[in-house]
């Protein structure tokens, strides 16, 4: 029996440029992306323009070399996120897209997780929405404004009509409560980090 | 100065979120290349990811797939 290829295989053949592997890439990851990219939006042309950007500029930075195991799946995702909440931010402020303080920094490769940590999260992603579910319905609210609109602690508070205090005190509480859950689950505990 | 108070917020960092006296915190950090932060950074990131992916997949319409491969065939 042939097996599916996997992301390294197709990445691979990305660098040495089969559009094919890249849309094999694209029919695996899109959807997953398309959906965080029409939350953030709201709007599926800009939603689309966005996910070709992330997938041509996947195609032009592929002749490099591989210096870096980052997982495919982590860099696009990540790379995709910050673009849209970098374009709902502009939209907000009625402004064009630009770099302002308040962008998400660049991402070093070297941060990035590795492909055996994505397959290792998303064979547990379903029990780990479901441990989701107990987080307070006012962390939530302020998590899913950072993650999904880009907003900062300091907008966070000023749209929820918090004060700074405790809008940082529920983000850092979601936070703690996400990154123990994901330790518990992969079985990172012991690991030191 | 170690990076002990840093662990709550390298995933706010990553998001954008935090104020610029907090991220200048970790960033001076990441820019002596410190290795506690550069790994919690990776746990963070990984944190994000999840946090990207937990809306429902929707599929593109096929046409962007083939007008995107046209796209890159051409270059």
């Amino acid at each position: 029996m042939t097996q599916a290829p996997t992301a390294k295989d197709l990445l691979a053949r990305v660098r040495a440029r089969d559009a094919d592997a890249l849309g094999e890439l694209y029919d695996g990851l899109a959807p997953g992306l398309l959906g965080m990219l029409l939350r953030i939006l709201g709007d599926r042309g800009a939603a689309e323009e966005i996910l070709d950007e992330v997938f041509l500029s996947l195609w032009n930075e592929a002749p490099e070399p591989a210096r870096h195991r980052a997982s495919v799946a982590a860099r696009l995702a990540i790379r995709a996120r910050n673009a849209a909440t970098r374009q709902a931010r502009s939209r907000r402020m009625a402004r064009p897209p630009g770099r302002g303080d308040c962008d998400s920094p660049p991402m070093s490769l070297a941060c990035l997780p590795q492909p055996d940590e994505i397959a290792a999260l998303e064979e547990r992603r379903e029990l780990l929405k479901k441990v989701m579910k107990q987080l307070p319905a006012a962390q939530r609210e302020a998590l899913d404004l950072a993650v999904f609109d880009g907003y900062t602690e300091v907008e966070i508070a000023e749209k929820l009509g918090e004060t700074l205090g405790r809008t940082k005190t529920a983000l850092r509480a979601a936070l703690r409560f996400l990154r123990h859950r994901l330790r518990a689950v992969l079985g990172t505990w012991a690991a030191n980090i | 100065m170690g990076c002990q108070h840093l662990e709550e917020i390298y995933e706010l960092y990553l998001l954008g979120a935090l104020a610029p006296d907090d991220r200048a915190k970790v960033e001076e950090h990441v820019e002596r290349g410190c290795p506690n932060c550069l790994e919690h950074l990776r746990e963070a990131a990984l944190a994000v990811y999840f946090l990207c992916f937990t809306e429902r997949p929707v599929r593109p319409r096929p046409q962007r797939k083939a007008q995107l491969l046209r796209r890159l065939r051409k270059k």
